[in-house]
């Protein structure tokens, strides 16, 4: 691959929201990655092995719906896809789940508290 | 009383600055790509509310109430683009008890939308571009004669070119009426066509209102937008070259009759094409603060911005209505876009590695650029908008020239050589453009003092 072509395909992707590209030649293949909302959060913990979860909108936090108990307590073990919490917004409440199985190592945001998008809400460590 | 706008860029800055004039409290709301932008160092508050995309961010209506709600903020400024013309929008913030700074959503409904807005027209007595709708039948001959021609069969169905025929002899009015319907059929699935007075080579001026929930309309004067790329502003400037006071006046008129019968209130413009005879005709409403308002600032002294959230909090107009209806001097603003002029406007977002502002008496930059931002691929490329103000137009345009001098933005390419071309043409010197002008100065071959120019703003 030439330079030209290195900064065609560069130029390209600024007009795209894709943060990673793979290309393999031998084997053929091509890796793309879209950026996520916990990349926000991510980023202020360097290479911890610690995962942020991110806010995935901007609005009040609560930790299960009215009624429900509340799971997502720092110190315990939660699986992927468990619910950790919702964010109200106008639009209704978005949910928050884990993206994998871990332990909640920190719980960065308490009950009824004002979130923005891609704010760290928890901490996970991998089990 | 705490502000939230809903925009970025150069205009969040714009109205941060008004909330501080005022004494009121900003909130800045932002993409991920916007973490580094100006406006959310200004605001007094600042909250992410999406990632860069902005259907997902800025054009997101449950993501900014959501931000208005949790920050506590009591009004919206929606600045322009986005969800400034949005009735659902105004109405969601009405719902609230959220001040929407900008028209009601029933005005937005009745004056932001060209069919509605023209029905509006008619019954106010404002001029429209003669025509006709649907008409493909043995009347037509007779209706175009009654419009004159030449002529314009447009697809009602349309736009982009597709279906429309430039009509100058009523012998092949038939023939152009099939054509175009063929065409319109094969583009929109629907061959419906309707014709329209041709105006020839016209100027683009509108004028300025601001409206009050008391009932006072005023009309400021007029801007002439004709220097446009495909329907894109490039300059605006006040007053028109070519209008005479009577003109002004009538359009004046026009605006305020039209804003009356639209309910309107707050700030918003009209629209019209100016043809050679200086007959004037209604275009559209743009129910929203305008990109080029600092214009109609300059030759009047007025503040919009303050205009519009003193009328959303239901105060008074701050003027007589009549006060501010002749300019007072010449002013010119030139759009600086991340535009290459040379690759056809192609946008060239990146790293502005190094700048220089202009100054001096008369130039004013509004602006949300510092040096090593980088301007984000996601959005509309206006990096600044240069406005020049003087108290003739010859001055103007020599002020014109020295601060597009002066200024250098390095790292990107941007409109301000273009500027520099245009500031030298005869056309424009003489203020005898119409809206093709731009076109065809684009495609007149360079000469000498050009390449100089351009190296020039190469290095610049």
């Amino acid at each position: 691959m030439t330079t030209e072509q290195l900064e065609q395909i560069l130029h390209w992707m600024k007009s795209t929201d894709l943060v990673e590209l793979s290309y393999k030649r031998g084997g053929k293949g091509f890796e793309f990655r879209l950026d996520s909302a916990a990349a926000f959060g991510a980023a202020a913990f360097g290479a911890s092995s610690l995962v942020s979860i991110a806010s995935p909108a901007v609005g009040f936090f609560r930790f299960s719906p009215a009624g429900a108990p509340r799971k997502a307590v720092e110190g315990r073990a939660v699986e992927a896809g468990q619910k950790l919490g919702l964010v109200e917004t106008e639009g209704g409440p978005e949910e928050v789940t884990a993206p994998r199985a871990g332990r909640l190592v920190k719980v960065l945001i308490h009950e009824e508290g004002a979130v923005e998008y891609g704010q760290p809400l928890f901490l996970l460590s991998a089990a | 009383m705490k502000i939230l706008i809903a925009n970025r860029g150069e205009i969040a800055v714009r109205v941060i600055r008004a909330c501080r004039q005022l004494g009121l409290k900003s909130v800045a709301v932002y993409s991920q790509a916007d973490r580094e932008s100006i406006h959310v160092a200004l605001a007094d508050e600042a909250v992410c509310i999406g990632p860069a995309p902005a259907r997902e961010s800025y054009l997101r209506i449950p993501a900014v109430l959501s931000a208005a709600r949790v920050t506590k903020a009591e009004a919206i400024h929606p600045g322009y683009g986005f969800l400034s013309e949005n009735a659902d929008f105004a109405a969601a913030c009405a719902e609230r008890k959220i001040l929407f700074i900008g028209p009601p959503a029933d005005a937005i409904r009745k004056l932001g939308y060209k069919s509605t807005a023209k029905a509006v027209a008619r019954e106010a007595d404002v001029p429209i571009v003669p025509g006709t709708r649907n008409c493909v039948d043995a009347e037509t001959l007779s209706q175009a004669r009654a419009i004159g021609f030449p002529v314009m069969v447009k697809a009602a169905a349309g736009g982009g070119g597709k279906g429309m025929r430039l009509v100058r002899d009523p012998e092949r009015l038939k023939h152009e009426l099939e054509a175009a319907s063929r065409e319109a059929q094969a583009a929109f699935g629907d061959g419906a066509v309707y014709i329209e007075k041709f105006i020839d080579r016209p100027r683009h001026v509108e004028v300025q209102i601001l409206a009050d929930t008391h009932g006072n309309v005023a009309a400021l004067p007029e801007r002439d937008c004709t220097v446009q790329r495909r329907h894109q502003k490039l300059i605006e400037e006040s007053p028109s070259s070519a209008i005479t006071p009577k003109t002004r006046r009538a359009m004046q008129e026009a605006a305020v009759r039209l804003a009356r019968a639209g309910r309107y209130v707050n700030a918003g413009t009209v629209e019209f094409l100016l043809d050679r005879g200086e007959n004037f005709y209604f275009i559209e409403v743009n129910t929203r603060l305008q990109v080029e308002h600092p214009v109609t600032e300059s030759v009047t002294g007025l503040d919009l911005v303050a205009e519009q959230i003193r009328i959303a909090l239901g105060e008074k107009l701050s003027f007589d209505s009549k006060r501010f209806s002749q300019p007072n001097g010449h002013a010119i603003e030139f759009r600086i876009n991340a535009e290459d002029p040379d690759r056809s406007f192609a946008p060239c977002p990146g790293t502005i590695e190094g700048l220089r502002l202009p100054g001096g008496p008369g130039v004013r930059v509004d602006t949300h650029l510092y040096a090593d931002y980088t301007v984000p691929s996601y959005y509309d490329s206006l990096l600044a908008k240069l406005i020049i103000s003087a108290q003739d137009r010859p001055t103007a345009l020599a002020r014109g020239r020295g601060a597009l001098g002066e200024l250098r933005i390095d790292g990107i390419s941007t409109t301000a050589s273009f500027h520099r071309k245009v500031l030298d043409h005869p056309d424009f010197i003489s203020g005898t453009v119409d809206t093709s002008f731009v076109d065809r100065l684009l495609q007149e071959p360079p000469n000498a003092k050009d390449k100089n120019e351009r190296q020039h703003s190469r290095t610049a």
